[in-house]
């Protein structure tokens, strides 16, 4: 705490020397949507008379920038609404918020020349998805359920894991790999029904931001990506209701003022039915099954006064599956943050959060005599506190710290058979984690942008509980007992961050970054699509740190007016520690689950292509990705590069809306991947009166290669001042191309002296309808 | 305990299967040089020696695994005690009159086409099997009722160890090669219920069941379950990393010698 509080001494007294230089003066405030108050993030607010001094508002919508006396005009823009021009005279400290309109229709769009569209050119960060909600709605996914996790499946460089799955790789990393923010807190699990959905109902979010590897320093603990998602906030002008009907699912939102521009508060849920159609079922068994889950997202805000402001979100959702009384399983996650926004000064915003989060999973086995229940737990509880000090127009800060403490629960057995009970309690598991931050966004000259900062984090594994030291073979060789809060191993990282962006021209630029990530939870998965059962385990004394460095290359160029953006990024990624399993390995429930692991190190390099037509009647992009991704551990393929089960060598996504009329949109996606790295027999042998598969390589073999087009479209049926109504219809895997799921090598049904291939495909066909209402 | 996490991981995949439909590929597999396997044991009891050796095939072949005739194959405890094993059928060794007593730790040597293979087991000691009671469940299943028979067995675990359990059914006189196996985690010391499942065949009323108890290596039952993972007839594969089990043989021989306690109790059902 001590190096901490100096720490923040030496930048302020540094700060303190540019800060109050003479006849400067600072504009700030809030930019926020004019219909519903909500704060815009990432708004860009730019002064036409100096190319170099601009702003984008951030998480909470505020921006400030400090200027020369004089007069200017300055733009609000954000994608998706009118741009806002003003002008101003600056003679003293001014606070000013932006209220900006929503753009009808594309078709309505005039091109104002004073429009800035070259974003992508001038921020600094590369390898950045900003999703906006708008874009999303017309893109058809399974079921009909827009959804933010499958969208960004389509960008270059995330890649989806699997079929109707909302589990994501990033540049070569596993799902494990991607931090999930909702409001701040961990989601460790994003899917529902088995991943066909993900948790985000697209209903309560404002904003989905993913940096692939090479985010700011105030994010960390993974090592592929920061999926940054904020929670709307709520209409704080007047009270309304939103909802929808769809074939499987359903969604209703209430949102509105506490008091009147002063604070507000949403609310929305959705619950999926899919298991009426179990009731459709003669067997008893699967008639009375349950299959169903719900989200429910809340949120509320008051601004106290217009320097202090209070947020309290929460989420929660869970998955119930049931069959009959025999057998009955959920899991799910709860979040829950507040929040306190405070402005010392025009120029220092401060945030300090408080959150929680949550995973289990529960399962009760009741078969007669025989009852079982299982319970799973990941917790942990956070303190962040982040500042950001915007000191020149050239000159912004960003620091703070973060303390989190973990408590994982890998399994609590609980077995009753004939009256007689046995417990089995796997060792729960204690870490403290922390960190420190600072981040510079400087503009020294006109065309170089500067981001860099170091994050520097610790990790503590704590008692009570034993602690094991392994042999090679596995076996225990020691057993340490701790007692609580006593300090087993505490691992410190460094990780610096770095971003250089060197506009060339006002239509290009070259973008060159660096960082190290660093991962402390892992999570244990031993099947292709992952399960809600997958264990997370922390680093301790035999898991140490995951640890990659990724160094990536950027060429950025806008065409015809704006009007396309193209981008090239290349990367390579040197990663140490690395996690898979020993042949054979023993990971369900197992105590020892450590010594199952084994340890090394891989690599992952690609280039991503990217083309998007942002503006007109007809929108979309191409995402083209080239790419590999590599493990070298000792024990396993004779220590041997083998391909990781992500390596993904092409990857191609198209994506293409049309707006027709004011009624109809139409749109359509098509993707294209090879298939997974994959572990097939290369021969068989007889063993026990069985036929058995015989192995040569890990992930020698490729699953076959995936496409599918998806169609969309949506009619708006009535629009009037009060009443919004429309109807999307989608299908999914229009062509019916049979994917595979899975391959499985079996003995001939027909011929018992023949083995055989099958594959298992999930979905062909799949069309939805969904009414929506807006009131 | 094993068991009913075995029914977790398989619940999940086979939901999804249900809705899924399934199709014959052409899967171009490399062709691999073949190796050699060997399926050893011993027990307690006479004429329970023996030694398998055959070879690995490619995929796309029909099931007829070649035999390594020829070989060298001898057994010995620790103190010495040896026997030769000669071939009864191609590629089947045996010494009926050696048998094992717990406690004492057994290794088989095989010389076979210019390699020799080693493996060594400890056998463990016998534990007796006190009833076996037939059960009957009729369920629904798609509308029509359907009855299941199988039997229960009890027995007494022997307290602060680790057990390891593999059962053998037989039904009539087919032997069934399901793998069944367990161990005393969560009941270590208490009298264990288990059902014994084996689906093929179906179990009718008036049928003879004899069941083994067999008391078995700790790498021994886990060679079986990684066995059961990789095993063709139960759609092998669905684990993201299959590999070979670990076997206990030197020289990069597939397969397992395990020395084993059995007792045997019959039963009719009725």
């Amino acid at each position: 705490m001590y190096k901490f509080t100096f720490f923040l001494s030496v930048i302020f007294c540094f700060l303190s020397s540019s800060a109050f230089a003479q006849g400067k003066h600072t504009i700030s405030g809030y930019v926020k949507d004019a219909r519903t108050g909500e704060e815009l993030i990432g708004a860009a607010v730019f002064v036409r008379e100096l190319s170099t001094a601009g702003t984008f508002s951030n998480a909470y919508g505020f921006y400030s920038i400090t200027l020369p006396e004089g007069k200017y005009n300055l733009t609000v823009q954000f994608i998706g609404y009118e741009p806002l021009l003003t002008q101003l005279v600056l003679k003293q400290n001014l606070r000013q918020n932006f209220s900006l309109n929503e753009k009808i229709s594309e078709l309505t769009e005039v091109i104002i020349t004073a429009e800035k569209k070259d974003e992508n050119i001038n921020k600094v960060q590369m390898g950045v998805d900003k999703m906006v909600m708008k874009e999303i709605q017309n893109i058809p996914v399974l079921m009909g359920e827009k959804d933010v996790l499958k969208t960004l499946q389509l960008m270059p460089g995330v890649k989806s894991a699997g079929e109707g799955n909302s589990g994501f790789y990033v540049r070569g990393g596993a799902t494990d790999q991607n931090l999930i923010l909702l409001d701040e807190a961990t989601v460790y699990n994003a899917s529902h029904l088995l991943g066909f959905f993900s948790v985000f109902n697209s209903d309560a979010i404002k904003d989905v931001t993913l940096y692939k590897g090479s985010q700011p320093a105030e994010y960390g603990g993974r090592l592929s990506s920061v999926l940054d998602i904020r929670m709307k906030d709520g209409n704080d002008k007047k009270f309304g209701v939103e909802g929808g009907i769809g074939i499987i699912s359903s969604r209703l939102k209430i949102e509105g003022p506490i008091v009147k521009d002063k604070g507000s508060f949403t609310i929305s849920g959705r619950r999926t039915y899919a298991d009426l159609f179990l009731k459709l079922s003669s067997d008893t068994l699967i008639n009375r099954s349950t299959l169903y889950f719900y989200d429910l997202n809340a949120k509320a805000n008051y601004r106290i006064n217009s320097n202090n402001r209070i947020f309290l979100s929460a989420y929660f959702g869970k998955d119930v599956l049931g069959l009959a009384d025999k057998f009955a399983f959920d899991w799910g996650n709860a979040t829950g943050t507040l929040r306190w926004n405070h402005l010392y000064t025009d120029k220092i915003f401060s945030n300090t959060s408080l959150i929680f989060s949550n995973y289990q999973y529960n399962i009760h086995l009741n078969f007669g005599t025989t009852k079982g229940l299982i319970i799973s737990r990941i917790q942990n509880y956070n303190l962040k506190q982040d500042y950001q000090y915007f000191i020149s127009s050239k000159y912004s800060l960003k620091f703070g710290f973060n303390s989190l403490y973990h408590k994982i629960v890998p399994g609590l057995v609980t077995l009753e058979t004939d009256n007689q009970t046995d417990q089995l309690n796997l060792t729960k598991k204690y870490a403290w984690e922390n960190a420190i931050y600072l981040s510079n966004e400087y503009r020294p000259v006109n065309p170089l942008n500067l981001e860099f900062g170091l994050r520097l984090s610790s990790f503590s594994i704590l008692g009570p509980g034993d602690f094991y030291t392994y042999d090679q073979k596995g076996n225990t060789t020691l057993t340490t007992k701790y007692n609580s809060v006593q300090f087993v191993k505490t691992y410190f990282n460094p990780q610096p961050r770095i971003s250089v962006n060197y506009i060339l021209t006002e239509k290009n630029s070259v973008k060159v970054s660096y960082a190290r990530n660093i991962q402390d939870l892992h999570l244990l998965s031993n099947s292709t699509s992952g399960n809600p059962t997958d264990a997370w385990i922390p680093s301790s004394n035999n898991v140490k740190p995951e640890i990659a460095d990724q160094v990536s290359l950027g060429y950025f160029r806008n065409f015809s007016e704006n009007n396309f953006e193209f981008s090239a990024e290349t990367y390579f990624k040197y990663l140490q520690n690395q996690v898979d399993f020993k042949d054979g390995a023993e990971i369900t429930l197992n105590e020892n689950v450590e010594s199952q692991l084994l340890f090394g190190k891989g690599r992952a390099y690609g280039i991503e292509l990217f083309i998007k037509k942002k503006y007109g009647k007809l929108n979309g992009w191409l995402g083209y990705t080239l790419a590999a991704s590599e493990k070298k551990i000792e024990g396993i393929n004779n220590g041997q590069y083998y391909k990781a089960k992500q390596d993904r060598t092409h990857d191609l996504s198209v994506v293409g809306i049309y707006e027709m009329s004011k009624k109809w949109t139409f749109s359509a996606t098509w993707v294209y991947y090879t298939g997974n790295a994959v572990t097939f027999p290369s021969g068989k042998y007889y063993m026990n009166g069985r036929v058995v598969n015989y192995y040569t390589e890990r992930n020698g073999y490729r699953m076959p290669a995936y496409h599918r087009l998806d169609i969309g479209a949506t009619l708006q049926s009535k629009k009037t001042a009060n009443f919004e109504s429309s109807w999307s219809f989608s299908c999914y895997n229009v062509y019916g191309r049979e994917n595979a799921y899975s391959i499985t090598f079996q003995q001939d049904p027909k011929d018992a002296n023949r083995t055989q291939a099958v594959q298992t495909t999930l979905f062909r066909w799949i069309p939805s309808v969904t009414y929506n209402i807006k009131f | 305990m094993r068991k009913y996490i075995f029914f977790l991981s398989a619940i999940i995949p086979m939901g999804l299967t249900q809705l899924a439909c399934t199709k014959v590929v052409d899967i171009n597999l490399n062709d691999a040089a073949p190796k050699t396997i060997i399926e050893g044991g011993l027990s307690d009891k006479l004429a329970s020696c023996s030694v398998k050796i055959s070879k690995t095939i490619n995929f796309d072949q029909p099931n007829d695994f070649p035999a390594v005739t020829g070989a060298l194959v001898t057994i010995a405890d620790e103190f010495g005690e040896q026997a030769t094993l000669t071939e009864t059928t191609p590629g089947l060794y045996k010494a009926d009159f050696y048998r094992g007593t717990a406690g004492k730790t057994y290794t088989v040597t095989v010389y076979a086409e210019g390699k020799t293979y080693t493996a060594s087991s400890t056998m463990a000691y016998p534990i007796a099997i006190d009833t076996l009671i037939p059960q009957r469940i009729t369920f629904d299943r798609f509308g029509k009722t359907e009855t299941l028979n199988y039997v229960k067995i009890q027995y007494q675990d022997t307290r602060w160890e680790e057990n390891y359990y593999r059962f053998i059914e037989k039904i009539n006189r087919t032997i069934s090669t399901e793998i069944m196996i367990d161990n005393d985690m969560l009941r270590d010391g208490n009298v264990i219920s288990q059902q014994i499942y084996s689906e093929n065949p179906p179990i009718q009323e008036g049928d003879t069941i004899t069941v083994y108890l067999q008391t078995i290596q700790k790498d021994v039952f886990n060679y079986f379950s990684q066995l059961s993972q990789v095993t063709s007839q139960d759609r092998g594969g669905q684990s993201a990393a299959p590999a070979n089990p670990t076997s206990n043989f030197s020289n990069g021989a597939l397969g397992y010698f395990s020395a084993y306690s059995v007792r045997s109790k019959k039963i009719i059902i009725p």
